[in-house]
Formats: C-alpha cells, structure tokens, sequence
C-alpha cells in the first residue's frame, strides 16, 4: 500500500545556533521524526536514520537476531541480489554501513549529491524489500561467528561481554550485541525476514539528512524509501531485571595485559541530574588526558595507556561504564586507584576549578560535532535517540552553564560509589587467592 | 621546499588551488566525476616552517596540525620506539607551560588534541573554536622549542608506553604476525621495526635519549604547519608570524639514508599461538611508493588494491568469499604515502576447515589472471568510482582534509599532489593495472604469513 504524504517544513522553528549546523524539522512521513541541515558547500549527502531494532529486541533463544538482520541489508533487495546489490553501490562511490546496537540499528549512507537519489533508491529498496537469499543468509552467519571467535581473543570485548551479562543478566541488555554462536546457528532465513517486517518500520524511525541537498528534493526521496515501511512499532522489550553484581570477576585466559571493565547504576537520558551527572563523569573519568583517572592511574603511576569512564544511557537503563587494562602483576593496584579515586571523588566532590573546566570544555567543544556533513547527520540522530527535542541543540549550553557545585557533588555520590561495582576482569592474575571466577 | 631563508617576510605561493583547471574531461557514463577542490594556500616563514592553509568555513573551528619531518625511521639504533615515545613527552610539560598544562589548556578552550607517530613523519593536532587558534599556536610553538625532560616524567611515560604495547601488539595475536612479517619484509631497512618499539628496547629509553632527539629534530625548519577550516591565509599568516615566527631555525640531526636491500627470494613465516582462535593468511609486498614511484605507478596500485580487495564487491571477495566460499572474508589494501617503499597487503581469514594453503593458492590464482590480463571497464569503473567519491567524502571532513596534505607534505608531495590525486587516480589506463599486477606484486618482493591456532 503506498500513500502519498505531503510535506511540511516548519519554517519557524529554524535554528541557527553558534555552532553552524543549521538545523530544521521535516515532516514527511508520519511517526517519522526527520531533521534536515542543508548545506551546498560540499557536493556530499549524508543520512543517519535510526529504527527500533536493537539487540533489545532479540526474541527469546535468538541473541543476535537483529544485528544478523541488519548486516544483511546490503545483501540483496527487490530484483537485485546481494553482487549487483553491493556493485551498484560501489559503481555510484556510495558508502552504506549498518550499525547495530542495543537500542536501535542504525542505517547511514553518505554520497555524492549527484547520486542521492540512486542512495535513497537502493536503501528504500534493502528495506522495503530485504531478500534474504540463502547464500548471503549462510555466509553473514559465518562471518558472525567468526568474528565471535575472533572477540574471545580480545580480552577487552571478553570483559564488556561479560559485564553487560553479569550487570544485567540473560535478558534485554544483558545478552551481546553480536549475538551468540548457537543462537546464530539457529536463526533461519524466513526468521529474519519476520524480524525486518515486524521492526524495520516506520514507527520509532528518526532520521537525520545533511548535506547539498535543498527540503524540497529531500521530501520525495525521503517518501520513496520509507514511506512504505509498515507502520507499527515492534512491543518494546522488557525492562532490565537485574541491577548489577557488585564484586569482582574474573573471566581466565591467558594474555599479557587483562581488560578491566567496570560500571554501576548511570542516570537514563531523562534523568533530571543527566547534565550533572555528564560533567561529575567528565571530572572523574571521561576528559581524557584531564581526567582524575588518568592523573592517578597514568601520569602518576605509569599503569595503563587508556583509562575511561562514560555515561551509556541505554533508554531503559542508564550505566556508568569504566575500562582500564594493565599489565598483569598491576590489575589489583589498578583496581584500588578507580576505587579510592571514586570514593574521594564521591566524598568531597569537584573543586570550582574543575567544575568551571569542565563547562568550558562541554560548551567549548561542541561545535567540533558539527564540522562535516557526515558528523552532523550523525550526532544529530544521536540526539533523536536520547529523546531530546530539536530546541536542545539551542538550549545545551544553558542547561550545563546553570549547572551547580552542589549539584555534580550529589551526582558523584550517586554515581560512583566504589561499594556497588561490577568489576570485570578478562585475563589472569599473577597470584591466587582471587575470588571464583564467575563465568557468565 | 624545505627553507627559504632569504625573505624577511613569508614567501607567498597562494596558488596551488589552479591546478583545478587542467582537469582532465572525464569519460561519459561514469557515475563519479572527480570534485574540484577548494582553494588551498601556501607559503614559508623565513625560520624556514612551511604553511598550509585549507579554508573551508561551514563551522566556526579550525584543525590545526603540525607535522615534523621525523619518524620511526629516526630511532637510533638499539632504541626503537623513540620517536613514538618522544611524541608522548610532548605532552609532558615545557618551562613556560609545565606539566599537563598544554592539554589542560586545550581543553578549557574546548578543544581536542591528540598526537600519533608513523616511520617517516609525527603529527600534533588539535581541533578547537577558531578564536582560540593564536592560543593553538602559541602552545605547539612553545613545545616546538621549550620542553622540560624530567626524569620522573621518563620513567613513568616509559611504562605507559609498555602498556600502550601490550594493548595494540602483545594482546592481538593478529598484530604479532603483522609485525614479525614487516620485520622479515624490510630486511634492514628501519621499516622493519615497529613504530612503538620492541619491548627491550623501549625500556632502554632514558632522558638523555629524548633530550637528543628533540635537539636534532624538533625545529621549524623540520616542520609543517597545516591550518584547515574557518580561517582566512591572511589570518594565519598572522598567527604563525607572530607565535612560531620567533624561533630560530636549528641545525637538524642529518637522517640517515637505509638502503633497501634488494631481496632475492619470498619469506615465509608460520606463527603458532595459543592465543588465537581463527586463522590468518596475510601477504605483504614492498612496492613503490608515491614518493619514489614513477608518474601513474603508485596510483594505479591504489586503484589495483580497491578492485583486487577494497571492498564485498572486490574480485577477491567475489572469487574466494562468494563463488568458490573459501574465505569468510579478504581484504587487499595500499599504503604508498612514504618517503621509502610502499606496502601492498592482502590478508584473508579462512572458513572453518578450509587450509591457508588453499586460501594462497586461490589469492596467486587471482594475481596471476590480472598480470596476464587488463581489468574490466566495468571492475575498473567501480574502482576509480569509490576512491573518487572518497577524495569528495575526504573534504566533507576539514580533520581529514589536513590529514590528507600532512602524510603528502610529509614524504616529500606537494600539494599540488593532493589536489591532482583524484583526476590521476580517474586516468589510470587498464594497461598500468596489468603492469602493477605484474611486477610490483612480485613474489621476491613479499612476505607471507600464516597465522595458525595451537590446539
């Protein structure tokens, strides 16, 4: 069924904000939320477009059902098979990468702008109508599995495998994005074209467009590929159940240098602290070179290259999530620094210096998003994700400038109490006397 | 290219940006057409710094990047990893601006800044609002001349770096292998050992060390300044008058110039380990590099390596993944930006069962059909196609615009080089694929590596 819808682009709302990127709502499609920069700089057009297809939404035994469907867009549709699929693409320099994550599975192209319309053609096309052929279904299942094989080398994918199992069990965000090499095995063709239909739809669709392209050659393109798309939005998956396992875990294998991943409870994007919470996490860990972590870990103990902290606001959880690796004989010192640096930090809070740096960096920084087409698509449907309304990109700066002393100390004591970690460990300890390794 | 010292003033060339009118007519019925590049500008300060300015003024920020004419190559010998580990002590602190003040100051002007180190050359960037680029400048000019080597600082950097090792290398069973085959490829050429070092000898890496290579090579006159983003020339010019203008230029360490063996036969290397879980085929060939190569040779690489491997729509992966399904997936990729020879590499994981010794003779199966015959029109359309559309991708992104002109300008391109690269990479003739096929892959230039799991 094909139905025609007109559009309608909400003049006023144009926003022109320092940073550049200007920035307008369409309304093509409904239930589809689409925000368009245009720009004619560069002859270049880029999209992110977002669908309710995350790895949350794996049904029951089938870990990876999503993911396994989203490599597969590219693998044939319509009258094309996945070759003259793949070589259309190439022949017009289009670049088409599918990303899947926990949440959603996002879609991105970026192209010459004389070849938008034959880009929005073909992705219209692996949507609409996905094959799934036998082939391409037997040889993306072995690529999978391979590159699970290849992750249990990695013993920093072996420990973020294994936080996110033990933290939130075998439900929802617990299971790996990647999938599971038995679940894969048990995944058939016409389950995943079931799983397409039912979460490949327009519903939950955010879509963000930059680029040499003007509102009104968009509209049509924009119709063509996704209005067709089903309408109903997939159930949303269960809420997570289990909140943490604060200890130590040690998942054995034998390499040089073990990966330390460890997290407890974020605020989700909603949260009325998030903005707190974002500047008390950037202090502690996530300011890079200027972090407290990477004063004590690296600069003033020479035990690691990389130490970091993020907020990871999955929409039904919100996780702080850390990740260290050190030598061997130096996990266990490692460890004891993220722990009492957290416990000061939770303790006493920032200073003014840190808490004025910390703003100025926040603020500072974010017209660096915006420099490309490309970036810009993309950070703009990180921000449809989240859930923030267009006016946020305007109203940013305000919120972290309003933000207090007293507000990021109350952040930091509910985001990093030392007492509620789950520490994960992929590798091996020098001694014994460890705790028993928890296999998850 | 490297001084004009005679000028009191910088040395103007503000044109390389003309180049764009000799573009070549681009057949009908291709589906990419090269873009014509914005306006790009040069000139030289009398210390003998080279500028390069790439306006492109969408968004209020400016890249910043300075590039220093020293590299992995320049280690003594005995000390690997040196120049990487000396890229680290940049970081470390100057007289006026001591311990972590340069990143801290970055970074309360909201901008990012980072650093990475290959064999010929070491890149220092930051990308920040354009009103604080003076801020930018002053801060690298200042780590250009004033450094302060502690030696706790040392040590300490030391151990970092060691971690740095374990995370890339010693932890990727797959990164080992690449290592043991670029040390067997080089014979003894310095692109035989690893950019951040062998584990002894970085640990062998002390003050004075360091102190010696800065006073060798870190100077004006062995640097280039590249500027991308929302800024006029006139306006850097200013800024890089002003802040780097005032530092004399220095008497630089001459760098040694490494033979390059010829090799008079394959190596072969077989690397068993219990840490790997899949299997790995990877070959290596030493080929010409932009720098070295003649006219046309290092292009027609680029162009063999996209159709041979660049992509799911590549003849290898047609061939070994999709028809004769012995690979899950193979990849073929050129790196030519270098003072000295280029690398050619393919790598190809294979299914469950199948032997890397069938992987090798389907990959010399291939080779060989392309050194006997031209390409396609249609296999060397969608070639030229992507890696044209990438050149355009390339200045959507003002961060990669200056990464495109810093690994040029590094091994000795020009700019012209970088703006000519798409309408050179259109012309290459079917006939120069079949010629790099045939010799430049050529089996006494090569390495292959088997990568087994231990049961």
């Amino acid at each position: 069924m094909i139905r025609h819808f007109a559009a309608f682009v909400f003049a006023l709302l144009v926003l022109q904000p320092a940073f550049g990127a200007k920035v307008v709502p369409v309304s093509v499609v409904p239930g589809v939320v689409l925000w368009h920069s245009e720009d004619h700089t560069i002859p270049v057009v880029a999209l992110s477009a977002s669908f309710p297809a995350g790895s949350a939404y794996d049904p029951p035994g089938k870990t990876g059902m999503a993911a396994f469907a989203g490599y597969l867009l590219n693998e044939g549709a319509g009258p094309l098979n996945a070759e003259s699929f793949q070589a259309d693409l190439a022949l017009h320099g289009i670049k088409l990468e599918v990303l899947p994550a926990r949440d959603t599975m996002t879609v991105r192209f970026i192209t010459l702008s004389s070849n938008a319309k034959e880009a929005f053609r073909l992705l219209g096309l692996a949507l609409n109508k996905p094959r799934f052929d036998f082939d391409a279904v037997t040889r993306v299942r072995l690529q999978m599995m391979q590159a699970l094989d290849q992750g249990r080398e990695d013993p920093a994918t072996v420990a973020e495998r294994g936080f996110h199992s033990l933290y939130f069990g075998p439900y929802t965000y617990g299971r790996p994005v990647d999938g599971e090499t038995r679940a894969l095995a048990s995944i058939s063709a016409p389950e995943l074209r079931a799983f397409a239909k039912t979460h490949w739809v327009r519903n939950g669709l955010r879509i963000a467009v930059a680029g040499d392209i003007t509102a009104a050659a968009l509209t049509p393109l924009i119709q063509s590929a996704f209005g067709t798309l089903p309408a109903a939005a997939p159930q949303a998956p269960a809420a997570p159940v289990r909140p943490g396992a604060p200890g130590l875990h040690i998942l054995a294998m034998d390499v040089p240098q073990p990966a330390v991943v460890f997290g407890e409870a974020g605020p989700v994007r909603s949260d009325r602290d998030y903005i707190a919470a974002m500047i008390a996490n950037y202090i502690l860990g996530g300011a890079g070179s200027g972090s407290r972590l990477t004063r004590e870990l690296r600069e003033n103990r020479g035990l690691t290259y990389d130490v970091v902290t993020d907020l990871v606001p999955y929409r039904r959880a919100g996780l702080m999530l850390g990740t260290v690796q050190t030598r061997r004989s130096a996990v266990r010192q490692a460890i004891t620094v993220v722990r009492e640096t957290m416990r000061k930090f939770a303790a006493d809070g920032p200073s003014p210096q840190e808490l004025a740096d910390a703003k100025q960096y926040l603020n500072g920084s974010f017209p660096l998003s915006f420099t490309s087409n490309a970036d810009i698509a993309a950070q703009l449907n990180v921000f449809q994700d989240l859930g923030l309304p267009l006016d946020y990109l305007d109203r940013r700066a305000g919120l972290i400038a309003a933000v207090s002393l007293a507000d990021v100390r109350r952040a930091a004591k509910r985001l990093f109490d030392p007492d509620k970690l789950t520490i994960v460990v992929a590798g091996s300890l020098p001694t014994g006397n460890t705790e028993p390794a928890d296999s998850p | 290219m490297r001084c004009a010292m005679s000028d009191r003033r910088s040395v103007w060339a503000a044109f390389l940006a003309l180049a764009l009118l000799c573009l070549p007519a681009v057949a009908q019925g291709h589906n990419v057409k090269p873009v014509l590049s914005g306006k790009t500008f040069q000139f030289v300060l009398q210390n003998g710094l080279q500028v390069v300015v790439v306006p492109d003024h969408r968004a209020p920020v400016v890249t910043q990047m300075v590039v220093y004419k020293v590299g992995a190559v320049d280690d003594p010998p005995g000390i690997s990893g040196l120049a990487h580990f000396f890229e680290h002590m940049m970081f470390r602190g100057t007289k006026a601006v001591p311990g972590g003040g340069y990143s801290q100051s970055i970074a309360r002007s909201g901008g990012d800044d980072n650093a990475f180190t290959t064999h010929d050359y070491t890149v220092f960037h930051e990308q920040i609002a354009k009103d604080k680029l003076r801020l930018a400048a002053r801060l690298e000019a200042d780590r250009m001349a004033g450094l302060d080597l502690s030696e706790g600082a040392v040590m300490s950097e030391r151990d970092v770096v060691s971690e740095e090792r374990r995370m890339r290398i010693d932890n990727d069973p797959q990164a080992l292998v690449l290592e043991q085959a670029e040390a067997a490829l080089y014979l003894s050429h310095p692109y035989g050992r690893p950019v951040i070092g062998w584990p002894d000898e970085i640990r062998r890496i002390g003050r004075v060390e360091a102190e010696n290579f800065y006073r060798r090579h870190y100077a004006p006159n062995n640097a280039i300044l590249i500027v991308a983003g929302d800024v006029t020339p006139e306006e850097v010019r200013q800024i890089a008058e002003a802040e780097y203008g005032p530092l004399p230029a220095r008497e630089l360490g001459a760098r040694v110039d490494y033979a390059q063996p010829r090799r008079m036969g394959e190596s072969r290397i077989v690397v068993n380990r219990k840490d790997a879980k899949v299997p790995l085929f990877l070959r290596l060939y030493r080929v010409e590099s932009y720098a070295e190569g003649a006219p046309g040779e290092a292009e027609a690489l680029e162009v063999l390596a996209r159709l041979l491997g660049g992509d799911t729509t590549s003849v290898l992966y047609h061939r070994l993944v999709v028809e004769r399904r012995l690979a899950t997936d193979v990849s073929a990729s050129y790196d030519g930006y270098a003072r000295d020879s280029g690398q050619f590499s393919i790598r190809a994981t294979p299914r469950p069962g199948v032997s890397l010794e069938a992987i090798e003779r389907a990959v010399d199966e291939v080779i060989s059909t392309y050194a006997h015959h031209q390409p396609s029109k249609v296999e060397l359309a969608r070639a030229k196609a992507q890696l044209v559309a990438g050149a355009a991708f390339m200045r959507d992104s003002q961060f990669e615009m200056a990464s495109a002109y810093a690994r040029a300008l590094a091994v000795g391109l020009t700019g012209f080089d970088v703006q000519q690269w798409p309408a050179r990479i259109q012309s290459v003739k079917p006939k120069a694929l079949q010629d790099a096929a045939a010799t430049s892959l050529n089996r006494n230039e090569a390495v292959t590596a088997y990568l087994l799991p231990r049961p």
